[in-house]
């Protein structure tokens, strides 16, 4: 099998618009930071953001390179040293505005919750193609409650000790990765959506009962007022709501062609917080419009769509779960940065992939995409 | 292509394929919702959050527009403008501390607690600055920039501020500015807005808005012509960022300067007259004690257009002490600032005379030549009223003897005769009812419609329901029963025998100026009415004012040696309180007169002794004579 082959079945319709989102997120990062320099640098975070999109592509080629039969063969590997990075968080990690993320090594801080979620996918796309091979019953299906016990347990322990950061937003991620690959495997839809709708009614519960009870969650007061806000919109304009509020009102001044370019007051005059990371999205909407933003959109859904193209037509299901897993994280962080930043879900603080400011999780959102890439070149067996 | 080895393996295959089209699907709709949502935002109610995102950064800070300057006739300045630094908190979105409106009480010597009033005041309009103090001296200055940065949302701005150069002159005229305070003050300023609807059409400017915390005239010309004088407002559209510091000025709408008053007051005679009616105040009291002459009012009008050359009311105050936001306590700043001339009522006394010489002529009960024997006192039924002269009096008198000595006696025969007559024609009427069908011709019924706000006048009175006392309606004759005339009012009356018959309209106002260019200009002669009185009836009278200055007469002492001559009428009347108010009507040249005037002393005594003396120095000074000036009045 030669190279060239290689080259001809990459999908190039996804690399493509990886790399304009990728162009995308550099040019509203400018306009986002042009206004508050670094040292003196106003082109500080571009330059960081340009820097990390070198290395991230690289990282992307790379994954592309490596077999993912063979990264689903060292699965249970990487799923451990997984744990254990996360362990290692937990106990020496450095806090940033009160939640312990972030691991200094060296001169660059990560976040190893962003890594923990391509570690999952591998891990868990693995495990299920492990034990549809040695199961009688096709696939590594869910047909009762008791079958989604060990999945639970494999995908609850990273989930509970990234929960415990705390993060909720990517627990809430690993929920949906967990979610999006048993149902491609093959579980009982009824199943899986039961769990679900039991754990949202579960939660509401909870909040109710604290709310007015007094009931303790195992959540920071923030989360809870986040939630809070979400459902009463409207209520704290100056507090917690200040963000949605501010977000909102960038993205509908931008009205159908935007105000331009670095030309977006709530942008350029600091009402937008957060701008270059979680709310970028709000930037586009204001700077380029409604235009820009379903752009935007159609350009995530053609990864989603190329994935999703790639996932059939691989020639094994660890292939396939190792796409949809990508494609559950890559959508659901879509779905809820958006919804967030246009007021349609809560504040939870999940960038938007390839666009916000960032590098672990440009680094990510790259391997990922690699990753799904390489399932595409390899969809043909292979005769030695 | 695909090599399937199995039909379990084909049918798996299949099912994960479906499945992943499934999922692709559930992320497109999910996707779909997102750019409702979008299109929701950005289309349907895109100029809606447009309007809040420029909501968000523009402030509209108002420009204050340079009010109109006041001028007296030759064009010496009453009233400016001036620049000056005032401290403004804007609020920021955040409670103030104690700690910072302690520290700006102190700077700005404040009365503590002062600013969380103001703050009060400014619910709901927190947009707007609140001013704290207008014309801030350098120290102050100083001092609010060294604490700036424990000070958030102060600004200090250069503001407009009314200056009155002459100080204290002609103040109740002029008038004075201050804040609109509360909202019933902006709703009374804004319910007589339309009162120069017509002129600002004419200079194509629309009536001006007012606001919470407006500078605006508060009484005198300052009030009454307010709308012309504050000019537009600009707006100033400033970008701030989301901390509420400005980055930079939008649009800019100029500010329409005010229109400028040219006044008929002559600067130079307002002086002489309140520093004549001071001087001789000060002299009543050192002959008489401290309870004499404790208020007067005087005017001097224009007898052929009604211009007020003068005018002036005492106590008086200084404008600017307003202009800057200082306070005064109010119950003092209610007697400086009542304006005596146009708000004052008086009991006229002998000063009426006139006004019963004419009705008695009119009415054809006396002529000049019919004699009076005044024996010192005149009985009314089983009273007597004494003439001042007191026994054994002033002996045969005719009209304009008795003008010239103010016999009460002869008047008071008159005020018999005159009422004899109304009461023969109809038994329910009386003196009053005759006096007052000419009276009203004179000025002496209502406002006289001068150019200022808050006009109080007397009204001449009538026999109606209830019943008059013979005494009470004779009495009228001499001026001293029912009758109550605001100074201004016994001015237009005097100027109107002067001018005989023609009654002017008494203003204030010659012109008004738009930058350099005239665009109003006053025509006396449009509101001017005339009296149905004989021309032999005024000689008559005017020839008692004549021999008022003359020797024997009541007012010589004053005028004796002025080669002008002068008619006048003195009057003294008595109030509820004692000592005796006097008054001083007259005209001068006779012959031609130009000037007349009104002076009423509170407590003065008398005519002679208050009035008389302030009048010389008017005419002194109005034709610019020299002789030296004389000692006291005679009685």
């Amino acid at each position: 099998m030669s190279w060239g082959r290689h080259l001809r079945s990459l999908d190039w319709l996804m690399v493509g618009a990886t790399v304009a989102l990728i162009g995308v997120g550099l040019v509203f990062i400018y306009s986002a930071t042009i206004g508050q320099p670094v040292n003196g640098d106003p082109q500080y975070y571009l330059k960081r953001q340009a820097m990390w999109a070198a290395i991230s592509l690289g990282a992307m080629v790379a994954a592309i390179l490596i077999d993912y039969r063979i990264l689903l063969k060292l699965g249970p590997l990487i799923y451990g040293a997984n744990l254990l990075l996360l362990t290692v968080v937990l106990v020496a990690g450095t806090s940033v505005y009160g939640a312990q993320r972030w691991l200094d090594i060296g001169p660059v801080r990560v976040q190893p919750s962003e890594f923990a979620k391509v570690a999952m996918i591998i891990g868990f796309a693995s495990f299920l193609a492990e034990r549809r091979d040695r199961a009688a019953e096709p696939a590594g299906t869910v047909r009762k409650l008791a079958d989604l016990l060990p999945s639970l347990l494999y995908v609850g322990l990273p989930t509970i000790l990234v929960f415990r950061q705390p993060d909720l937003g990517t627990s809430l991620v690993f929920l949906a990765i967990f979610l999006g690959m048993l149902y491609v495997a093959g579980s009982d839809p009824k199943v899986l959506f039961g769990l679900t709708g039991g754990a949202v009614g579960l939660g509401a519960l909870a909040l109710f009962l604290h709310n007015n009870f007094g009931l303790r969650l195992p959540l920071k007061d923030y989360q809870v007022r986040r939630i809070m806000t979400f459902l009463q919109p409207g209520q704290d304009l100056r507090g917690t709501g200040y963000h949605t509020h501010q977000s909102q009102i960038a993205i509908g001044s931008g009205r159908v062609f935007g105000q331009g370019l670095v030309a977006g007051s709530q942008n350029q005059l600091n009402f937008l917080p957060m701008r270059h990371t979680d709310f970028i999205f709000s930037v586009i909407g204001e700077e380029v419009g409604f235009a820009g933003t379903v752009a935007v959109l159609l350009l995530f859904m053609i990864i989603i769509w190329r994935g999703i193209v790639i996932a059939a037509r691989s020639q094994d299901l660890g292939g396939s779960l190792l796409v949809v897993g990508v494609l559950a994280m890559l959508g659901f962080h879509v779905l809820v940065n958006v919804g967030m930043a246009t007021g349609i879900m809560p504040v939870t603080g999940l960038p938007l992939p390839f666009l916000s400011s960032g590098g672990s999780s440009l680094f990510t959102n790259c391997v990922a995409v690699g990753l799904m890439l390489n399932v595409g070149v390899r969809r043909y067996k292979i005769h030695f | 292509m695909r090599i399937t080895n199995s039909t379990a393996e084909g049918r798996e295959r299949q099912a994960t394929v479906r499945r992943s089209y499934i999922f692709l699907l559930a992320v497109a709709v999910l996707f779909g919702l997102l750019i409702a949502r979008l299109g929701y935002l950005q289309v349907t109610r895109g100029a809606h959050y447009e309007a809040l995102a420029r909501g968000n950064r523009i402030r509209l800070v108002p420009v204050s527009a340079p009010r109109g300057e006041l001028l007296d006739r030759h064009g010496e300045l009453l009233a400016t403008t001036r620049p000056a630094f005032a401290a403004s908190l804007v609020y920021m979105g955040t409670a103030y501390t104690e700690q910072t409106l302690q520290t700006l009480e102190e700077i700005l010597d404040l009365e503590p607690g002062r600013i969380r009033v103001l703050l009060q005041q400014q619910r709901g309009r927190w947009y707007l600055p609140i001013r704290l103090k207008t014309d801030i001296s350098p120290e102050e200055h100083t001092r609010l920039e060294e604490h700036r940065h424990e000070l958030p949302g102060l600004v200090i701005e250069v503001t407009p501020i009314r200056e009155y150069p002459q100080g204290s002159l002609a103040a109740h005229a002029l008038g004075r500015v201050g804040t609109v305070n509360t909202e019933a003050q902006r709703l009374a300023l804004l319910s007589h807005r339309d009162s120069f609807s017509e002129l600002l059409r004419l200079a194509g400017l629309e009536p001006p808005d007012y606001e919470l915390n407006d500078i605006t005239g508060l009484i005198g010309l300052e009030r009454q012509y307010d709308i012309l004088l504050r000019g537009i407002d600009g707006v100033r559209e400033v970008e701030v960022d989301s901390r509420g510091t400005p980055t930079h000025i939008e649009r800019e709408n100029e500010p329409v300067p005010g229109m400028s008053l040219k006044l008929t007051v002559d600067s130079e005679l307002q002086r002489t007259l309140e520093d004549a009616l001071a001087a001789n105040m000060q002299r009543i009291k050192s002959l008489r004690g401290d309870h004499y002459a404790t208020s007067a009012a005087a005017v001097v009008l224009d007898v052929r257009t009604g211009g007020v050359l003068a005018m002036a009311s005492v106590p008086g105050f200084d404008p600017n002490w307003s202009a800057s936001g200082r306070l005064l306590p109010e119950y003092v700043a209610q007697v400086e600032e009542f304006n005596r001339v146009t708000q004052g009522l008086y009991i006229p006394g002998s000063t009426y005379k006139m006004m019963t010489a004419i009705t008695a002529l009119e009415q054809g009960v006396v002529d000049q030549a019919l004699r009076v024997s005044c024996s010192g006192s005149y009985r009314i039924g089983s009273s007597s009223i004494g003439c001042w002269v007191g026994a054994p009096g002033h002996g045969a008198v005719n009209m304009v003897d008795a003008i010239k000595v103010s016999c009460n006696v002869y008047f008071l025969e008159m005020g018999a005769r005159l009422r004899a007559l109304a009461r023969a024609a109809n038994p329910n009427s009386g003196l009053v009812d005759l006096l007052t069908r000419y009276a009203v011709d004179f000025g002496l019924d209502g406002p006289t419609g001068i150019d200022l706000p808050f006009e109080r006048a007397g009204r001449s009175p009538v026999i109606g329901d209830r019943t008059w006392y013979a005494g009470e309606d004779i009495q009228c004759a001499i001026g001293q029963s029912r009758q109550e005339y605001s100074p201004l009012q016994l001015a237009v009356y005097s100027a109107t025998i002067a001018n005989q018959g023609v009654r002017m309209t008494p203003y204030l106002v010659e012109e008004i100026l738009q930058g350099d260019e005239v665009i109003w200009r006053a025509r006396p002669e449009a509101v001017a009415t005339t009296t149905d009185v004989s021309s032999q009836t005024y000689d008559i009278v005017r020839r008692g004012m004549l021999a008022a200055t003359d020797p024997g007469g009541t007012a010589y002492w004053s005028f004796y040696d002025l080669p002008i001559k002068v008619g006048a009428k003195t009057g003294t009347a008595q109030t509820a309180t004692s000592p005796t108010d006097g008054l001083f009507v007259g005209f001068a040249p006779y012959d031609d007169p130009e000037i007349a005037w009104a002076i009423v002393v509170k407590h003065g005594e008398s005519g002679s002794l208050s009035g008389a003396p302030v009048a010389r120095e008017v005419v002194r000074a109005f034709f610019g004579l020299v002789p030296p000036p004389a000692g006291g009045g005679a009685p």
